[in-house]
């Protein structure tokens, strides 16, 4: 495999990284992991007192010369001022939502600040990744400036490539702050895992019906069974359920909310069945079986998964939906 | 640099504009004045091009403008390799980069040029004000700088907020910069550049007419400052401060060379090495005084420097440019268009027993007629010289004289600063017999006129007399106000011996120094006397003059010399350890302040004696397995203790009592200050904690 | 422990019969019966907020005739105007001058019904009014008798044909308490005592119970100052302070508590002591009014929270004895 050669450098920093600095979820900014240099204007800078220097010692005027070992002794003071604008801050992540493989994913990170300091101007973003081979871009800078709150919650999106427990991009903290002089960074393995479900791909007629009809006699159609919702009697409405459940038409009459029941007429239920896509590749049932879920989930039905080593019994719900996502997209790849 | 900030805000720009225009200020003196104005216009372009009310200009109409603002620069300074170009190439390219100011990289190269331009003036004006300034252009340039590296995101700043941050950086660098500047050892010159040569000539000049010096009287501005080695001061009497001896009349003016040499170039006849000596062995005499002395001189433009007669050039001065002419006066090679120091030797009371050669007491004797070359002896001033004839039957002992002439001057003669003006062709007739009123080149010349006449060699020396002591007497400063001529005499086995006929007339002239007697004089004459007597200017005149002594002794002639022999001083040697260890000092002191402002704040202050006892019982309960909880009261607490373990019960509600009457009650709140009470109820409650029964 | 002085047992007594007396109009509310009273000891503007029939009205009733108060009750309607609240200045035929009619507002205790109801602009005058404690028409400014206090009933907002008071206006009531729905025996005593009163032809006579004033206004002056009084420690101000700091600092807040949010705590748990019968001032005091006071000023980031939880939240996060 020949890769450039900055591909290998991105590699092997990467792997230097993973060694030396692994995954917490929380992380200390401190002298052992910031990095403090020279910016490209702080370069510029030195140039500058350079030919200061040289203006003064030539022209032999005392002054000139204080003013450069003054422009010197900024540059050093604000060695500290930037190392100090970044030491104590503390990195932490908070539980991300789920996402369908492809979403971005909203990593949620809080940052605290130690005692009463002020951080300014510090800017966050992904550390550009190597991931398969391909280089992924690094992501939005954004720009962190606070003085007065404590904690500060910032979201940042990233692109999820594949199904599963995904672990964002190692994060690049950096500032220049105060005069832009001396750049201080640093690169910090996040532990914040997301659950990438499978993204949803919908099989074509036969197969659903046949996954559906597999505990029950008759094929039915989930289109068929949203028709068969049968209008049963007006209960008051209480705060909380389904908008859509709502009588308007009784609501007109009698300014009251009531609720529309319905009762399902069907006595059986559907079930996703990993076997039910016979001859087709793993990851592509997943992503079947994780639309079929969505769908009957949006009906409110009632439904079962089945896959192997792994079955997860009949029950409808917000909960259940997220118990069987939460299976398929944690189903082990090579299978 | 990358993606950061390309675009500027507003508030930047006027910043960054405000910043180079205090920069170009003070550099008006030294360039003409429509760089300032070409300044404004860009700056007002570039706000209308943000406005989106005029547009970017064409390449070629920048083009144009650059060519013609070089055309006109050139035009204006004369001298294209000069100093003034230099800085005014620099002034231009800053003003026009203005009209450019779009992205971050062009306003952090104008916040560069700024600085340097700010930079550039203090090779024209090194007074501590002008470094004042400078300092506070580089501050706004840094504050240029810091806002800069905000992201334009974050448009809510506070400039109070970016004020203190550059303050505090600033206040921090400065005790590094000045140990750098201490013990950062000097290169010199690397290659030759052009120097400013463009200097006005002040202070006493090389020729004396009748009324020249009048004009300086008024002139209050330093003229030179001198320190004198040990304690030894001379008094004011002997305080004769000489620079340039006169030794030719023309009948109007005393000048320095024959008139027919006019047309070469001015210049002292300077002695070589092997005669200086013998010179400084016939002023090292065992009878004489020796003073030493180091002496700032302000810039004058000329090459004489003054000295108390006779000088020597001090051994230890190790500047080789200087030279002594055979009338002890003493020149540099150069003339002096900044600030200069030098140090000397000074033997008062000297006697030269050598014998005048008749070729110098044709000189010294000389009248303006007798060197007629047209053969005409229309002679001028005939009573002045009938009168030297005169004094010369009458007193044939020079000495004898010269006090006849003296008592002349101090029976009838009045010293006044306003003597009115004296006819032109006979000045020294009209003085001597019609006016009778004048100061001290009228008597300093009138006499030398007369000597001459009556055959005496004499000649006029010019420079400054007496001084005023600084406020704790460490120096002298010498003032404008204090520029004096006299006469100096040449005495057979005497040699030259000066003497001041200002003394005759006006002794308190010399006793007391020029600012008194012209104060006296001119009681109702006007404001800038008036306001010199009043004691509180003059005094704030003196501590003022005596910041620029030090500013200019200790930092703006700070040298190699001067390094060595004050790190020697403070450190006790100049070894590369000791020079190292000092900037390690001066570093950790500017850290320690920072270190410790860091990590204070995780330090918390030793809390109050009950809020230890808090603490004690809450690790006391973790043994019950009960923990507090955060917004749960000592009540509340206490009680779900009590439900785990019922054996303390009645401690428990004791201690809630206990606790809570401390912390809140009525004596809590009165006597919260008073010490022993609150020790001796925790004292109680930490007993009663000790009681708890932990199984 | 002896150095906790105990209130004049008259006092005691006084305050007692006040809150049973009010009890017996609105059964098994002890708690917000106290708290209003605890409003009304502490000077401050009363915001009861609750479902129709829940007893707003009894309650502000209740507590205006024990305290033996002028009051005049106003039914906020969507067309009631600024006038029909503050007065009018009609043209005196026979004086030939204008005379101004005093509006219902001119009195110790207004009981502002569904003032929810009203416009925003009428809304404003009252609240004008309960700020300054005077009225200017017209030029002319007259003065509120004192004591005046504003009982005000709301429904809750999201009720339809509500104008809800903006958050500045909310800010003015001292406290908003919720009265919620009667305990089972509250509600089994009330419909037992209904039930007797069946064959009374009018119903609305038999509910509404007229009790007798039990302080003058003398009395709740000096009751008034007495809870003013109560003592407060250096270790309880800190607290209450960390708890207003809180709601700034937080995220979950929109904005914090102000600092007239603040003064209004302190006054209020003061007063909550001095019905507990103590003259110094206890963390639990300013827990217990917390969310009364504290509630109606809060909002949450996420806007759809309910506020009583963010000030029971506030209590929850914050350390009762040290940062």
């Amino acid at each position: 495999m020949h890769l450039s050669i900055k591909q290998r450098l991105v590699s092997y920093k990467s792997n230097f990284l993973a060694q030396r600095r692994p995954r917490k979820n929380q992380h200390r900014l401190k002298q052992n992991n910031l990095f403090i240099f020279p910016s490209i204007l702080g370069g510029c800078y030195l140039l500058l007192i350079m030919l200061l220097w040289l203006l003064g010692t030539n022209y032999d005027n005392n002054l000139i010369l204080g003013l450069c070992y003054l422009l010197l002794s900024i540059m050093l003071v604000s060695i500290l001022h930037c190392y100090f604008n970044l030491q104590g801050l503390q990195v932490s992540s908070c539980k991300s939502s789920a996402v369908f493989c492809g979403e971005l994913a909203m990593i949620k990170l809080k940052f605290e600040r130690a005692s009463l300091k002020t951080h300014s101007s510090i800017e966050v973003n992904w550390h550009s990744q190597e991931h398969n081979g391909t280089v992924q871009e690094p992501g939005q800078v954004q720009i962190l400036d606070w003085q007065n709150r404590s904690t500060v919650e910032m979201l940042f999106p990233v692109v999820t490539i594949s199904r599963g427990i995904f672990q964002p991009p190692r994060l690049t903290i950096k500032s220049y702050y105060p005069l832009g002089l001396l750049r201080c960074w640093c690169v910090l393995a996040i532990d914040s895992p997301v659950i990438v479900y499978p993204k949803p791909i919908a099989g074509n007629a036969h197969q659903i019906a046949s996954s559906v009809s597999n505990s029950s006699a008759k094929p039915r159609d989930t289109q068929t069974h949203t028709a068969e919702r049968e209008y049963q009697d007006l209960q008051t409405y209480r705060e909380g359920e389904p908008v859509n459940q709502i009588a308007w038409k009784h609501y007109a009459r009698t300014e009251v909310l009531y609720k529309k029941n319905y009762a399902y007429l069907t006595g059986d239920h559907c079930s996703l069945n990993w076997h039910s896509y016979p001859g087709i590749a793993s990851e592509l049932r997943l992503q079947y079986l994780c639309h079929q879920a969505i769908k009957l989930s949006a009906l409110r039905q009632v439904f079962s998964l089945e896959l192997p080593g792994c079955t997860i019994a009949m029950a409808s719900g917000e909960e259940h939906y997220r118990k069987v996502l939460h299976a398929l997209a944690l189903f082990p790849e090579n299978v | 640099m990358n993606n950061r900030g390309a675009k500027l805000r507003p508030a930047d720009i006027n910043w960054l504009a405000t910043a180079l225009l205090l920069a170009m200020l003070p550099l008006l003196n030294e360039l003409p004045w429509w760089m300032l104005t070409l300044t404004v216009v860009m700056y007002g372009w570039r706000v209308q091009i943000n406005r989106k009310k005029l547009l970017n200009p064409h390449k070629l109409l920048k083009f144009a403008v650059l060519i013609i603002s070089m055309g006109l620069l050139a035009v204006s300074i004369q001298n294209i390799f000069s100093l003034q170009s230099f800085v005014g190439l620099l002034t231009l390219t800053a003003s026009l980069k203005i009209i450019e100011l779009e992205q971050r990289r062009d306003y952090l190269l104008l916040v560069f040029l700024g600085c340097f331009v700010s930079a550039s003036q203090l090779l024209f004006d090194n007074s501590v004000l002008v470094f004042g300034y400078t300092l506070g252009c580089f501050f706004v340039l840094h504050l240029c700088l810091l806002r800069a590296n905000f992201s334009p995101l974050v448009s809510a700043l506070l400039p109070a907020r970016e004020l203190r941050k550059v303050m505090v950086i600033f206040l921090q660098a400065l005790p590094i910069a000045m140990v750098l500047f201490l013990v950062v050892p000097r290169i010199g010159g690397l290659w030759q550049v052009p120097l400013n040569t463009d200097v006005a000539k002040t202070g006493v000049s090389d020729s004396l007419t009748m009324g020249s010096i009048g004009l300086l009287s008024q002139d209050y501005s330093p003229a030179m400052r001198v320190t004198f080695a040990a304690q030894q001061k001379p008094s004011n009497a002997e305080l004769y401060w000489r620079g340039v001896v006169l030794p030719y009349f023309d009948g109007r003016t005393w000048s320095r060379q024959a008139p027919q040499d006019s047309a070469q170039p001015a210049g002292i006849k300077l002695l070589a090495k092997p005669q200086q000596l013998q010179l400084n062995s016939f002023a090292k005499q065992a009878t004489s005084t020796k003073y030493s002395y180091q002496v700032m001189l302000e810039v004058t433009g000329r090459r004489w420097l003054y000295v108390l007669n006779t000088a020597v050039i001090a051994p230890q001065s190790s500047d080789w440019s200087l030279t002594q002419a055979a009338n002890y006066s003493i020149a540099r090679s150069t003339p002096i268009v900044e600030r200069y120091q030098y140090q000397v030797d000074s033997y008062l009371d000297y006697t030269d027993t050598r014998e005048l050669s008749a070729a110098q007491y044709q000189i010294y004797t000389q009248l303006p007629d007798s060197l007629d070359a047209s053969g005409n002896t229309a002679a001028t001033n005939i009573k002045s010289r009938a009168l030297g004839r005169q004094l010369r039957a009458k007193y044939p002992e020079s000495q004898a004289l010269i006090a006849a002439l003296m008592a002349r001057f101090n029976q009838d003669f009045s010293y006044t600063l306003n003597p009115g003006k004296l006819e032109s062709k006979n000045a020294i007739d009209d003085f001597l017999f019609t006016t009778k009123q004048g100061y001290c080149e009228h008597f300093a010349s009138s006499s030398a006129f007369v000597l001459r006449a009556a055959g005496i060699p004499a000649r006029i020396a010019a420079g400054y007399q007496g001084g005023q002591w600084s406020s704790d007497s460490s120096y002298l400063l010498v003032t404008q106000a204090d520029a004096h001529a006299w006469v100096e005499v040449w005495l057979a086995g005497k040699g030259w011996v000066r003497l001041d006929p200002t003394t005759a007339v006006a002794p308190e002239r010399i006793e007391l120094g020029s600012t008194s007697l012209i104060a006296a004089l001119n009681t109702n004459m006007g404001f800038v006397v008036q306001l010199n007597q009043l004691s509180l200017v003059r005094e704030f005149r003196l501590s003022w003059d005596k910041v620029n002594y030090q500013w200019h002794r200790w930092v703006i002639g700070y040298d190699n010399q001067l390094q060595f022999s004050l790190v020697k001083k403070l450190l006790g040697g100049v070894d590369a350890w000791r020079i190292g260890l000092l900037i390690l000092l001066v570093v950790s002191a500017v850290l320690l302040p920072i270190l410790l402002m860091v990590y204070w704040p995780r330090r918390k202050a030793r809390p109050a004696p009950l809020l230890i006892s808090l603490q004690k019982l809450d690790k006391k309960i973790a043994g019950l397995k009960v923990y507090r909880r955060k917004g749960e009261t000592l009540a509340a607490l206490l009680d779900r203790a009590s439900l785990v373990s019922q054996v303390n019960k009645g401690i428990f509600s004791m201690l809630g009592d206990k606790l809570n009457s401390a912390l809140y009650g009525v004596a809590a709140s009165q006597l919260t200050d008073e010490v022993s009470r609150t020790r001796k109820v925790s004292l109680e409650i930490d007993a009663l904690i000790k009681k708890i029964k932990v199984n | 422990m002896n150095n906790v002085k105990k209130i004049d047992s008259t006092q005691l007594a006084v305050l007692e019969q006040l809150i049973a007396a009010i009890g017996q109009a609105l059964l098994g509310k002890q708690t917000q019966i106290k708290l209003a009273l605890t409003c009304i000891l502490a000077s401050g503007h009363l915001l009861i907020e609750d479902l129709p029939g829940m007893g707003k009205t009894t309650l502000a009733h209740a507590i205006a005739d024990v305290l033996g108060l002028r009051y005049n009750r106003v039914q906020f309607t969507s067309d009631l105007l600024p006038t029909d609240l503050l007065g009018v200045s009609i043209f005196n035929r026979t004086e030939q001058n204008f005379e101004f009619h005093r509006g219902p507002i001119f009195t110790q205790l207004l009981l502002a019904d569904e003032i929810n109801r009203t416009t925003p602009k009428t809304q404003s005058a009252l609240l004008e009014a309960m700020e300054e404690g005077q009225v200017s028409i017209e030029g002319a400014t007259y003065e509120l008798p004192s004591p005046f206090f504003v009982i005000a009933t709301q429904n809750p907002s999201h009720n339809s044909g509500t104008y809800p008071l903006p958050e500045s206006q909310l800010d003015r009531f001292m406290m908003r308490i919720q009265l919620g729905y009667p305990s089972r025996e509250a509600e089994l005593h009330m419909l037992r005592s209904v039930s007797n009163h069946v064959g009374a032809r009018n119903r609305s006579n038999s509910s509404r119970v007229k009790l007798s004033a039990l302080v003058n206004q003398e009395q709740l002056e000096s009751l008034q100052d007495k809870a003013a009084s109560v003592v407060v420690s250096d270790h309880l101000l800190d607290y209450l302070q960390r708890l207003i700091q809180f709601s700034r600092e937080d995220n979950a807040f929109k904005f914090g508590i102000s600092p007239r949010g603040s003064m209004a705590l302190l006054c209020a748990a003061k007063a909550w002591a001095f019905l507990e019968n103590r003259n110094y001032l206890l963390p639990e005091d300013v827990q217990q009014v917390f969310v009364a006071v504290i509630g109606h000023r809060l909002v949450g980031a996420a806007s759809d929270q309910a506020t009583g939880t963010l000030a029971e939240y506030i209590l929850a996060q914050v350390d009762v004895l040290y940062e």
